[in-house]
């Protein structure tokens, strides 16, 4: 049975078939997997970072797993935004998924050029997802993200060059969330990702040593949930503009209540590696509760939770 | 590339034989009717719970349509439930993953495999014409294996099987087992250690176009999606679950060292 159009969204600009994408990082760009059964009830999908120039990503162990969450140190590999125009854009702009590209940025002169070179093919993008939140790159990457000032250079920069939807994703390492989140808005984003992967690390007892090449990396999976939670519910106390909830999200529970906590929509990645079938058992979940409350509408649960939302 | 078979299927215990107290022989049931490539393996997880969170890759070591054999060592937490799971017990399986050896190539090989590598190592020599098979070779450290290559060996008579610690078989590592020159007209296909298959192109550094590696890699979603797995090759960046696990060993780069050996 094919999903309904109660749950189709447009957020920050961007028409969605659900409130469920998969967030950057998690899926490829394999033509077979760009397909609309494989991708049933995904609503949209950010793409792996794009960067001006190809990367290579970190050395050594890249991922481990911790208790009911996962560590990752990728370090942003990626084939550049000449390569992604050339190879992947194509195909994955004819497969009619919704997508924003995710972009990730050392320098506000790098974000201008490679956004400008994503403008030129501004109708085939339906979306940017301006990344200033990765904590796994030494250059620029979170470090845009952590302070009002950084945060607003960058979007500033960004707007420059790309008038389409744009969409911030911001780092739970923020120190000053409400700064941050106004100088953001101010700088012309239409929406704001909350959050990216929260900063932790892990030890190999055995060998005594860091895990990571990089000591500190992102954690993601059920773990942060109720961190990602609060930190969504504290955002949607203030923002002006809409907020998809991202971190941890695995179960239609989890959803729905990133949705009564303010979220328009969430995105989902660790639940991905655990299971491809997610986003269609997440959407089904809110059909159902649409049908046992008597709801028309996706969009009248967002905010539900809070201080007279029922 | 044979990704498109990847799926989160499900799948149930049909039994569980141990070879001792760490090393197994799994038999599942699941719901993929198609043909499996040796070489390519499998995600397991427990469906309805979120730790462990990810799926362990196991290769494949036998199949027939829906019934699989993995072979696995308890290396950890996961692999130890694995170890003590009753018959019938639902288990979620992604795959079959990965692109597997190239069954159809029509040359002669020499089958080298280091520990649990045997189990990859077991499809292709099983699934190669008996006019092809130039040998098949198990190595292990130590006593510690001996009841789990009696084992293989009671699968395989011609199995030769090397410990380095002379304790039974041959005295020596698999590599030992291989001629000092490879027949032109022959080729390897090895599943072991990194350490292992970095030695076999160092013992025949002009023929590492020949040698078909299967590789192990720790990975967090099995369906080149994360870059977990990703290893330098001259190619750039290959990701050992989707672009791999076998890869010809004169395309990897053996000088970047794994931090977790």
């Amino acid at each position: 049975m094919s999903l309904g159009t109660r749950i189709e969204r447009i957020v920050g600009g961007v028409r969605l078939s659900s409130p469920v994408l998969i967030c950057s990082g998690v899926w490829p760009f394999d033509p077979w997997l760009w397909d609309r059964e494989t991708l049933s009830g995904v609503g949209g999908v950010c793409t792996k970072a794009v960067t001006a120039r190809p990367r290579s990503g970190n050395e050594g162990i890249r991922v481990w797993e911790t208790p009911c969450g996962v560590l990752n140190s990728i370090g942003l590999q990626n084939c550049g935004v000449d390569v992604f125009l050339d190879r992947y854009l194509p195909m994955i702009s004819k497969s009619g998924i919704p997508f924003l590209v995710n972009v990730a940025m050392e320098t506000e002169d790098e974000v201008k050029h490679t956004l400008g070179l994503l403008s030129d093919h501004r109708e085939d993008i339906p979306g940017i997802e301006l990344n200033i939140s990765c904590p796994n790159v030494a250059c620029g990457g979170m470090s845009w993200g952590v302070s009002a000032d950084g945060a607003s250079r960058a979007v500033e920069a960004a707007r420059e060059s790309w008038q389409g939807p744009l969409w911030v994703k911001l780092t739970p390492q923020m120190r000053e969330p409400r700064d941050i989140v106004k100088a953001v808005e101010d700088a012309g984003a239409d929406a704001l990702v909350v959050a990216n992967t929260w900063l932790g690390m892990a030890i190999d007892v055995e060998r005594a040593t860091p895990v990571f090449r990089r000591v500190f990396a992102g954690l993601s999976g059920p773990a942060i949930f109720p961190l990602a939670l609060r930190l969504v519910w504290e955002i949607a106390g203030y923002a002006r503009i809409p907020i998809i909830g991202c971190g941890g999200v695995t179960t239609p529970d989890d959803a729905i209540a990133m949705l009564q906590a303010g979220a328009q929509a969430v995105e989902i990645g660790a639940a991905i590696f655990r299971s491809m079938d997610t986003p269609e058992t997440i959407c089904r979940g809110i059909e159902e509760y649409l049908d046992s409350r008597g709801l028309d509408d996706v969009g009248s649960i967002v905010g539900m939770a809070r201080p007279g939302g029922r | 590339m044979h990704s498109e078979s990847i799926a989160d299927r499900r799948g149930a215990v049909l039994s569980i034989l141990g070879y001792d107290e760490r090393l197994f022989s799994i038999r599942l049931e699941w719901d993929f009717e198609g043909d499996v490539i040796p070489g390519q393996f499998v995600l397991l997880r427990f469906p309805d719970r979120m730790d462990p969170l990810l799926g362990r890759p196991l290769a494949i070591a036998e199949s027939e349509p829906g019934r699989i054999r993995l072979l696995f060592r308890i290396v950890g937490r996961m692999t130890r439930e694995l170890s003590l799971l009753q018959a019938g017990t639902v288990l979620s399986i992604r795959g079959p993953v990965g692109n597997g050896f190239p069954m159809d190539s029509g040359r002669k090989r020499i089958f080298v495999a280091g520990t649990t590598g045997f189990a990859s190592i077991l499809a292709a020599y099983r699934g190669t014409p008996a006019g092809l098979r130039a040998g098949i070779i198990l190595g292990v450290p130590d006593v510690s294996w001996q009841a789990f290559a009696d084992a293989m060996s009671g699968e395989i008579p011609s199995l030769a099987v090397f410990s380095q610690d002379g304790h039974f078989g041959r005295s020596g590592t698999a590599l030992d087992g291989l001629p000092d020159v490879l027949p032109r007209d022959t080729d390897v296909w090895a599943c072991g250690p990194r350490g292992m298959l970095a030695a076999l192109v160092k013992k025949y550094p002009d023929r590492a176009g020949d040698i078909l590696v299967s590789m192990e890699q720790r990975m967090a979603c099995g369906m080149g999606g994360c870059l977990g797995c990703a290893v330098p090759t001259r190619n750039g960046r290959k990701r050992v679950c989707v672009d791999g696990p076998v890869f010809r060993a004169g395309e990897v780069e053996w000088d970047v060292p794994r931090d977790e050996d």
